[in-house]
């Protein structure tokens, strides 16, 4: 099976999970189910995946993980890529001032590390919903697919039937539509790709760190942060977890390879 | 190296310092536009008036344009702030801690271009085979992995589990002090292997990847076949003149990973309790010390940008076809 | 005795499209001190021919079984790795097209020339760097010292391309493959290289098989000449017999489209059509779509290398009847 095939597959089962985890899901993931004898334990046939500190069920808890850290992860890549492409038009065509200074800025955002940066916004925050986890990180994603995509849209500046072009009247909107986006949305879509995966890890390293999704909610992160604390004695609660996070960006990776093999033949 | 080099590290300083500059500015639009306050920690504890005076020392009653002013005349004398927990300027808890990062940095680099750089070049030549296709599913189940995860079953087995490793920190807390300078030095070693293992590793499947792409790329190009036609040994080939030409886009890459590896850094060295920089930040975030956050943040930064030139150097040095203009 | 000996050489490639047969039952052989100039359009499978002499053929590149190549006595074919090391660069060398991409372009000139030396001899590098800046010379590059320590990127195509035969004449070989040594270059770099090779010729009487497309390149260089085209020789004669009254289709059709200065100008005949793909050579004589004297013979038999005269073969059927069936 090509890597194409292989990967929408298993992003295909990923997203049908999670979409469908309220009805997948045996129990709600926030349920204390019996605090007496269902602590840490382990997998079962009523609890497939074990239960965790709080004898919740692991199944339900991952399934609507797999909602929260997949949404996040969709709609921060999202924002990355309106953003940046959007940023890498304008600086692209308009060249001169505009250019340097849009491109310093991608600069000094690509130096600073990702994880800090969210650092930085969340120290501050008081009630971190998803959503503003989503938007923190989508506006930490956009630099790359900038730089990208002003490359093309400043190597298509100097052609000359773009002078030709303006010269007629054509609106820059139109040129830039025909003649930069086509060229570009093959790479940028492999970036985002390739993207959701990176989203999720950092996403759960959050979580993990307790910065991210808060408790109750669950995250595949904070599951393996309460999986932590009884990692020897109930290793199934942090192991579920990062299983899970290891499919998701493992299938987002093979997607991704698999387009830019489509979309770029000459790539390995 | 080429006799334009003073001159490339000095405008590559520059821009260096151009790009620092517009992090700080950037760190401080963030902070303005986080939505809370960074005396709402204190806010409970302390009396309103108390609170305006709080304020107005910190200068946040102020406009912003003033307020950013006085922030970057700060940053120039090296005023980083107070640390809201640790009572005592940002920069000497960071002097502290940056050098145990920088360890961990330096040695998870080394797993990662050994174990990278080996595993590409293996892979290349033994394209295409059996051997070949496990070890893609091997890197890149490597780089799908959270960092954290893999240093914790690393603890569990490795260090709880066997006992092969400590558990954690950078130095034994009870004997360390009693040992000799050999034994101090081994300790460090031993706590090292674990941390530096794990961060390593989970950046090894990405290098490994382009190792094994740039390798394909350049064993496929005319010169490797000159090469044997002149009867060099196969081994020769290989390292003198594929290996030398396909390194120069992985030192590209250590420049690119910096940014990743730092970020990396603030989950494994919460994971194994290193006192670094990154587990400085990810503890003061819990307690909203915000000028250890930034500060940290800031530095981070800087640490890339230098971490870049001194990449960019040795692409000079490797490549003589960059050493045409200085 | 043959210096070099090809015997029903069959080079071929599988891919998505079928097997390509490069190199389809061919034949030839040089005498020490003898040049020979393989000539033909690209894709007739020259190139490859040349890449098997030293087994420098791609992974993918499948070589018959009844082929057999000797050269000074020994099997080629059948040699160990160690062995066949031996005779690349030291017996049997080769100059490339391309010398921007077929020099290191990481390692300076004088190791790329030393490290030849130092693969097949027992001299150090001093001993190896002296000998490289005398070939330097030898190929007629002016200051060698200073070129020793120099890049690739730094010198010109021609330069680059005397740098490629110092490389492969260092360790003084009885035979120099070079596989269109001048296509890449400049119109008046290319008469100073084909000076040199000629020049080297006689300094160091080697054997020389030239490869090429260009009929002017091999008739200022070649004892011999041998045509190819589809994969297999088509036609093969001394150089002035070949130019003075070529025999084969193919040949005369090559001769005349080649722009003449002696002459009023006038419009050059092509050769109609193009070269068929590998994969699908034309079943009868493999030239007969493209010819104008072709008839029904062609299209059904296709001939074997028949003799118009002592020394000469031709693949036509025009030997045997030159009425060309009566029309």
């Amino acid at each position: 099976m090509t890597r194409l095939r292989l990967g929408a597959v298993l992003v295909g089962l990923l997203a049908t999970a999670a979409l469908l985890a309220p009805v997948l899901a045996p129990y709600s993931p926030t349920a204390l189910l019996d605090l007496d004898t269902l602590r840490s334990a382990p997998p079962s046939l009523a609890h497939p995946l074990g239960t965790d500190l709080y004898s919740r069920d692991l199944l339900s808890r991952l399934l609507y993980g797999a909602r929260v850290s997949l949404a996040i992860a969709l709609l921060a890549v999202a924002l990355s890529v309106g953003v940046g492409t959007a940023t890498g038009l304008v600086a692209g065509y308009a060249g001169g001032l505009i250019d340097s200074v849009v491109m310093r800025v991608v600069d000094a955002g690509l130096a600073i590390p990702k994880v800090f940066v969210a650092l930085v916004v969340l120290a501050l925050w008081d009630e971190v919903t998803p959503g503003a986890i989503a938007v923190i990180l989508g506006f930490t994603g956009w630099f790359g697919v900038a730089r990208m995509v002003r490359a093309e849209a400043a190597s298509v500046r100097e052609r000359e039937y773009v002078a030709a072009a303006r010269v007629l009247g054509v609106p820059v909107r139109r040129l830039l539509a025909r003649h930069v986006l086509p060229n570009v949305a093959g790479p940028v879509i492999v970036t985002a790709t390739l993207g959701v995966g990176q989203v999720v890890l950092i996403e759960a390293g959050l979580s993990y760190l307790g910065v991210g999704v808060p408790q109750p909610m669950p995250s595949w992160g904070n599951i393996i942060a309460d999986g932590q604390h009884v990692l020897l004695a109930a290793p199934w609660i942090a192991a579920g977890a990062g299983v899970a996070i290891v499919l998701t960006v493992l299938a987002f990776s093979v997607l991704g390879d698999g387009l830019r093999e489509h979309l770029d033949p000459r790539s390995r | 190296m080429g006799a334009g080099t003073p001159a490339f590290i000095a405008r590559r300083l520059a821009q260096g310092a151009v790009v620092v500059f517009v992090v700080t500015t950037l760190v401080f639009v963030l902070l303005q536009a986080a939505p809370g306050d960074p005396l709402t920690v204190v806010a409970e504890r302390v009396a309103p008036d108390a609170l305006d005076r709080l304020r107005r020392d910190f200068g946040l009653d102020r406009p912003i344009p003033e307020q950013y002013v006085r922030y970057l005349g700060n940053l120039a004398r090296g005023d980083f702030g107070v640390s809201l927990t640790q009572h005592r300027p940002v920069l000497n808890a960071l002097a502290d801690a940056i050098p145990n990062t920088l360890l961990l940095a330096a040695a998870a680099l080394l797993v990662d271009f050994t174990v990278g750089i080996g595993l590409g070049i293996l892979q290349a030549t033994r394209h295409p085979s059996r051997v070949d296709t496990t070890l893609s599913a091997v890197t890149i189940t490597l780089y799908s992995m959270p960092v954290f995860w893999l240093g914790l079953i690393f603890l569990a087995a490795l260090g709880r589990g066997l006992g092969w490793f400590p558990a954690g920190g950078a130095t034994d807390s009870i004997t360390y002090a009693s040992l000799s300078t050999v034994g101090r030095a081994l300790d460090r070693l031993h706590h090292l292997v674990l941390p530096a293992l794990t961060l390593g590793l989970a950046a090894a499947g990405y290098t490994a990847r382009h190792q094994r792409s740039a390798m394909l790329e350049v064993l496929s190009q005319d010169f490797v076949r000159t090469a044997r036609a002149k009867g060099l040994r196969e081994r020769v080939v290989l390292l003198r003149h594929a290996l030398r030409n396909a390194l120069l886009p992985t030192i590209t890459l250590a420049g690119l990973a910096l940014p990743v590896l730092l970020s990396g850094s603030v989950l494994v060295e919460t994971v194994f309790s290193w006192p670094g920089m990154g587990r400085l930040a990810a503890e003061s975030i819990g307690r909203r010390d915000y000028p250890m956050v930034t500060g940290a943040a800031i530095l981070a930064a800087v640490m890339v940008v230098l971490g870049n030139i001194l990449a960019d150097l040795a692409s000079r040095a490797a490549d003589p076809r960059l050493r045409r203009t200085a | 005795m043959a210096l070099l000996t090809v015997d029903h050489l069959r080079v071929s490639f599988t891919g998505p499209r079928g097997v390509a047969r490069a190199v389809d039952d061919v034949s030839f052989a040089i005498a020490p001190g003898e040049t020979l100039a393989l000539v033909g359009e690209s894709g007739c499978g020259k190139s490859v021919t040349a890449l098997s002499l030293l087994r420098l053929l791609p992974e993918a590149a499948r070589v018959g079984p009844d082929s057999r190549i000797v050269f000074d006595g020994a099997d080629v074919l059948g040699l160990n790795r160690e062995a066949l090391r031996r005779v690349r660069g030291a017996r049997m060398a080769m100059v490339f097209q391309e010398p921007m991409t077929s020099l290191n372009p990481v390692l300076s000139v004088g190791t790329q020339l030393a490290e030849t030396v130092e693969a097949h001899e027992a001299v150090g590098r001093r001993a190896a760097l002296a000998r490289a800046a005398e070939m330097l010379a030898l190929v007629g590059i002016a200051d060698p010292v200073r070129v020793l320590r120099q890049y690739p990127h730094e010198l010109s195509g021609g330069m680059r391309q005397r740098v490629m035969i110092g490389i492969a004449l260092i360790c003084g070989p009885r035979l120099l493959i070079a596989d269109e040594p001048t296509t890449a270059l400049d119109v008046t770099v290319q008469a100073q290289i084909l000076d040199l090779l000629a020049g080297l010729k006689e300094r160091l009487g080697m054997a020389l098989l030239l490869i090429t497309h260009n009929l002017g390149v091999a008739a200022g260089l070649a004892d011999r000449v041998a045509v190819m085209y589809a994969g297999r020789i088509v036609e093969s004669a001394p150089c002035r017999e070949l130019f003075a009254a070529p025999a084969h289709p193919y040949t005369i059709g090559l001769l005349q489209a080649a722009p003449r200065l002696d002459g009023p100008a006038r419009p050059t005949p092509a050769i109609p059509g193009a070269v068929p793909p590998a994969t699908a050579w034309p079943t009868g004589c493999r030239f007969h779509p493209r010819c104008a004297r072709a008839w029904s013979r062609c299209a059904a038999d296709e001939p074997p290398l028949l003799l118009p005269a002592p020394g000469r073969v031709c693949r036509c059927w025009l030997v045997d009847d030159p009425t060309g069936g009566g029309g």
